[in-house]
């Protein structure tokens, strides 16, 4: 057979037509395949930002019942359905209806006792002289009383819609009688952008009642503690001395004041006392000033850990306080003799850390320098450095009241 | 020439403004403004609904009328969705508070039945929705509200099947009367959406074996 030349074009155009029609039609699957995966992601991000708004209306839900149970006394309620927004999958309704039935057993004073129908649920078959009927068990009452007995029932329906920018939650409750009347009904709904109030199961609050006690929290946090504090300075022995200086015990009081409402900043007075028999009495007055370290605020529910500085004037007086003079002590001793009363006064300024719990109890530790004794041998540093004497090393325990 | 230019000056704030207008602004709006579901409304309205967002008015007084629009994120962005379903559940709320307003509005004998509502719609979710929806805004009207939806026997299903729209509803009705499954003290609110086309939802009523649409 001899093609002629037009039939021979004719053939190589529609050849290649084919071939473009058929890389087309790849274009198009893949394209369609890509939409496809695009709207599943838009899907399951859309899906997680409407479980919480849907918690939430739940919540507010029961909430609603504990104030005003649908209910006089308690009853056995099933439920019969919880649909989710048009667009989204049954995964969601499975989850909800998982947090109704959390919340419905934490809250027994909604008076609405979770029960399990089986029978509501499944297609029944029901043959009279109407003739056969094929439904679930709670859309034919009569049917149902022969599958799972006598006794009032009531069906709870759930459902949400997202409807432009708001997610609606509407309820009822329809009572399982050959008429079905609906017995109770309500619709929530909340806007797109409104914070949930992520509520506990247990103990359920209006958000007026969550803001109460928020503010009831701020407010109850005075700026003002009075706190109580042991303290415990040890002094690093001097070089040409064989005597130790003493650990120093101390208790404190006195005010600490907040200086900012987040607590960022605090500022304490305290005076102090010390006394070990035999070995010294003391009398101190201290002040401070610590800043937060852990956040910009304290924290309500953690430790926090706060940066301080400050200053000391001391006094000790007794036998055992002899290193804290600047000057030789056996000659002290000699020169005054073994019964007189040994007396010195001291400024100290310290720097530490402290770890702050709850605005209630503290534990701290600081280093600090006393310039009196930067030329002691009696007292010696810790840390020798060539720019801060650190002649005492401190920890204390605080009881914030 | 002095008057135009004088016109052109006193408009040309609310035509500044105007263009702004995310809902009918004269410039077409940004792509992402159509993923946000905006309501006008009077400044006092939006002050009230939005404490502290809308500036207070002015010592001086306003030369223009100023409203607030208020525009919030849709939840289900679009494409997600079937575009005259997105438009329909938009309106659910108003849509369901307006149906139950017209049963309300019937005379004591009919208002006082007990009632059904059936929504058709080709999506059965969606009629759902639309059912659950209608029968929550009659209970907040103080409507009795049942459950129950009338039932037809097959061979009426197959009849009323076969004809056309308008007057399938009518004779749906006089058989629900007929078989009994709608009694005198029963009313029966009909949801429809009569175009798989249109995205408004219209609302008839059968009572004793008749037929009437309320919208």
């Amino acid at each position: 057979m001899i093609l002629k030349p037009r039939a021979l074009g004719l053939l190589v155009v529609f050849g290649a037509l084919s071939l473009a029609h058929t890389g087309f039609a790849q274009e198009m699957q893949a394209a369609e395949q890509s939409q496809r995966a695009e709207l599943e992601q838009l899907r399951t991000r859309v899906a997680g930002e409407v479980q919480l708004a849907a918690y939430d209306l739940l919540d507010e839900l029961v909430y609603q019942w504990t104030q005003s149970p649908p209910f006089s006394q308690k009853t056995p309620v099933f439920v019969a359905d919880v649909t989710v927004p048009v667009g989204m999958g049954t995964g969601l309704g499975g989850l909800l209806e998982n947090h109704l039935a959390t919340l419905l057993i934490a809250n027994p004073s909604t008076q609405v006792k979770l029960s399990h129908c089986p029978a509501c649920n499944a297609v029944i078959t029901h043959s009279g002289p109407e003739g056969t009927v094929i439904s679930r068990g709670v859309d034919n009452p009569e049917a149902l009383k022969r599958f799972a007995g006598e006794g009032k029932r009531y069906g709870l329906y759930i459902d949400f819609a997202a409807e432009g920018a708001w997610l609606v939650l509407r309820a009822r409750i329809t009572e399982l009688t050959p008429d079905l009347p609906i017995v109770w009904s309500r619709t929530l709904s909340s806007a797109v952008g409104t914070p949930s109030l992520l509520r506990h199961p247990k103990g359920l609050k209006s958000a007026s009642e969550a803001r109460e006690e928020y503010l009831d929290a701020l407010n109850d946090r005075s700026p003002y503690v009075v706190p109580i504090r042991f303290a415990v300075r040890t002094y690093a022995a001097g070089t040409d001395s064989n005597v130790t200086p003493p650990p120093v015990i101390w208790l404190q009081t006195g005010v600490e004041v907040a200086l900012t409402q987040a607590r960022a900043w605090t500022a304490s007075v305290l005076v102090g006392y010390a006394w070990l028999p035999q070995a010294y009495e003391g009398f101190m007055v201290q002040g401070r000033l610590s800043r937060l370290l852990s956040g910009p605020t304290r924290s309500l529910t953690g430790p926090d850990v706060y940066l301080f500085f400050g200053g000391a004037v001391m006094t000790l007086e007794g036998p055992a306080v002899s290193p804290f003079q600047n000057f030789d002590t056996d000659l002290l001793l000699q020169t005054l003799g073994e019964d007189a009363p040994i007396r010195t006064a001291f400024a100290a300024i310290h720097l530490g850390v402290e770890l702050r719990m709850g605005n209630r109890i503290g534990t701290s530790f600081f280093l600090e320098t006393m310039p009196a004794f930067s030329n002691s041998t009696n007292i010696g540093e810790f840390f020798q450095n060539d720019v801060i004497d650190f002649h005492s090393f401190g920890a204390e325990v605080t009881f914030c009241f | 020439m002095t008057t135009i230019i004088f016109l052109i000056l006193f408009n040309l704030p609310n035509l500044i403004e105007g263009a702004q207008d995310p809902v009918d602004g004269w410039v077409a709006p940004d792509v992402d403004l159509q993923a946000l579901d905006c309501t006008p409304m009077p400044i006092e309205a939006a002050r009230q609904a939005l404490p502290g967002r809308i500036p207070p008015p002015s010592a001086r007084g306003d030369y223009i009328d100023r409203r607030a629009v208020i525009c919030r994120e849709r939840l289900m962005p679009r494409g997600v969705r079937v575009p005259r379903d997105d438009a329909l559940l938009l309106e659910l709320r108003s849509t369901a508070k307006d149906m139950a307003g017209l049963v309300a509005g019937l005379s004591e004998d009919e208002r006082g039945r007990l009632w059904m509502v059936e929504a058709f719609h080709p999506d059965p979710r969606m009629s759902h929705k639309i059912s659950f929806a209608v029968k929550n805004a009659l209970l907040d009207q103080g409507v009795k509200v049942s459950d129950r939806t009338p039932t037809l026997a097959a061979g009426d299903i197959a009849v009323i099947g076969g004809v056309e729209a308008a007057r399938a509803y009518p004779l749906a009705c006089t058989r629900y009367a007929a078989a009994g499954s709608l009694g005198s003290n029963h009313g029966l609110l009909a949801v429809v959406l009569r175009d798989a086309r249109e995205t408004t939802l219209h609302g008839g009523v059968c009572l004793d074996g008749r037929w009437r649409w309320l919208r």
